[in-house]
């Protein structure tokens, strides 16, 4: 029930572009914070981390609705969670994080394994709509629990952009494809600027070594969207949801809802 | 009247400045586009041109109109051997409560599917020119209308304008890549992507945006709108430069235009 409602809210669920908060949200007092890992804003330029950077992910026995395991990939400069709420088929998950991207990540990861195909699909919610815009929830398929394994994924934003992403080999930069909806201000409205769409749901699915992204911007049936993304895997890999904040210290949350995770392709839905 | 000799002139203007104002041809300043040194606004509400029309078929196409009269004229020609339709055209926008483009038009009845592949033989030239499968009532500059349009820098929307003389309403998207696509500064700077094909389609009063970015089968996107077009109405390709007085080019290519929903190919 709660779900339906939570679907069709999403389906019709616009924001104005300037109420995603741009501006990055001070660390927590004790916690220090390198400066290659703070986000793009009016006052500083984002940059890769070091070349030689690397933490340890840090892994929790603790199953949580249809996946085995948890990881704080990365090892985030404060812990990330999870729950599942099995009556509203519902994951919230919390996490720090400097980024998915360049050539190592920090997020909370809820996975489990598989070998061969796989359909994933997901619905983001955001409790807080003007939580810092560059958060991110993905659906993640890669080689191991490094924070620069070999990956490949779809990612909705918390400014509504959705991407689909892969880092080709460890420790190298990542390449995207990205994909932004928005409609022009209403004459006769106080809207300023564009507004966002966020879309209703995302997949990603995987064939052999073709890698499909999938959405539903507006309620309409989810479809491929752009060109498959070719991409081998190393024998069994990790399957699962994650999300990041975009802020090294920052801990934010994210509910992911109805997800697909099938060991087969053709049940992204 | 209108200022056929400086067509030439103003093809060379295009490429290179949005502003570079023709000799002869007096430019409304609300006509401009948006730019460093100018904030883009409505027309006059009570502002219009009468369509200019041809009796010139082309193609699949009964005739030709000049929407909103561009203060220079369009021009289009068909290459039967590669089934492609190259237009040229001026116009301040289609947008806002009227529109100004060349248009290539059939009378249907009915629903509708229209789709087409849309390059741009000068990939540098204005980003906000536009090349629109439309739907009209009329050929009037503020007529009801429904359109699927993509954009030199490659942004599609579906727009509509659901009452005549109103602002236009739309949906928007826009997709890039960092690291996949020829031509970034740097590994993560952002390419547009243009879309491999575009459609829409009429159902009754319901249209429906399709797309297809990278190859991929062409799918809907984004919810259906509700515009009410009676029959019969207009149906057809048209291109704006978003530029009042100077042209610019688009070719739009492997048009599919049925009478009938449910034909998107």
């Amino acid at each position: 029930m709660r779900t339906i409602l939570l679907a069709a809210v999403a389906a019709f669920s616009v924001s104005s572009a300037f109420a995603q908060s741009l501006v990055p949200p001070p660390a927590p007092p004790g916690i220090d914070v390198p400066d290659w890992a703070l986000p793009q804003s009016a006052t500083h330029k984002q940059v890769p981390p070091p070349a030689d950077f690397h933490r340890a992910s840090v892994t929790f026995n603790t199953p949580v609705g249809q996946f085995d395991q948890q990881t704080d990939v990365g090892g985030p400069l404060a812990p990330g969670s999870a729950t599942y709420d099995a009556a509203a088929k519902t994951y919230t998950i919390n996490s720090a994080g400097y980024n998915i991207w360049y050539q190592r990540d920090e997020f909370r990861y809820l996975w489990k394994k598989m070998d061969g195909d796989v359909s994933l699909a997901a619905t983001v919610n955001w409790p807080d709509i003007n939580d810092f815009h560059d958060r991110k929830v993905a659906l993640i398929i890669r080689d191991s629990l490094d924070d620069g394994s070999r990956q490949i994924m779809t990612a909705q934003h918390g400014n509504g952009m959705v991407h689909i992403s892969w880092r080709p080999e460890k420790g190298s930069q990542m390449t995207d494809v990205e994909y932004r909806s928005a409609r022009q201000p209403r004459a006769g409205t106080d809207e300023k600027g564009p507004q966002t769409f966020h879309p209703t749901r995302i997949g990603i699915e995987k064939k052999g070594d073709a890698f499909q992204l999938y959405i539903s911007w507006q309620g309409e049936p989810l479809h491929a969207e752009g060109a498959p993304v070719t991409f081998k895997t190393n024998g069994p890999f990790y399957v699962g949801v994650g999300f990041t904040s975009h802020l090294p210290a920052n801990v934010l949350t994210a509910k992911v809802g109805d997800v697909v995770v099938e060991n087969a392709a053709g049940k992204v839905r | 009247m209108r200022p056929v000799k400086f067509a030439s002139l103003l093809l060379l203007a295009a490429a290179t400045a949005a502003a570079a104002q023709p000799p002869g041809v007096v430019i409304p300043d609300w006509a401009l586009p948006d730019s460093p040194t100018h904030k883009q606004v409505a027309p006059p509400l009570d502002f219009h041109r009468e369509p200019v029309t041809l009796n010139k078929p082309i193609g699949i196409f009964e005739n030709q109109t000049d929407v909103g009269a561009a203060l220079v004229p369009g021009d289009a020609s068909y290459d039967a051997a590669d089934k492609s339709y190259t237009i040229t055209s001026a116009g301040y926008n289609i947008w806002y409560t009227r529109d100004e483009f060349r248009y290539l038009w059939k009378k249907m009845s009915g629903d509708v599917s229209l789709a087409a592949a849309i390059s741009w033989p000068d990939p540098s030239g204005f980003g906000d020119r536009k090349a629109a499968l439309v739907i009209r009532q009329g050929l009037n500059d503020d007529s009801v209308e429904a359109l699927v349009a993509q954009h030199g820098a490659g942004m599609v929307h579906l727009a509509r304008r659901e009452v005549q003389n109103t602002r236009i309403k739309d949906m928007e998207y826009r997709v890039g890549s960092r690291g996949g696509l020829p031509g970034g500064a740097t590994p993560d700077s952002l390419m547009p992507l243009h879309a491999s094909r575009i459609g829409i389609e009429k159902k009754g009063d319901v249209f429906q945006l399709w797309v297809s970015w990278q190859g991929e089968k062409m799918h809907p996107e984004g919810a259906p709108i509700t515009v009410h077009i009676k029959g019969p109405f207009y149906v057809g390709i048209g291109f704006a430069s978003h530029l009042p007085a100077a042209v610019s080019t688009a070719k739009v290519s492997d048009v599919v235009l049925e009478n009938k929903a449910g034909r998107m190919k």
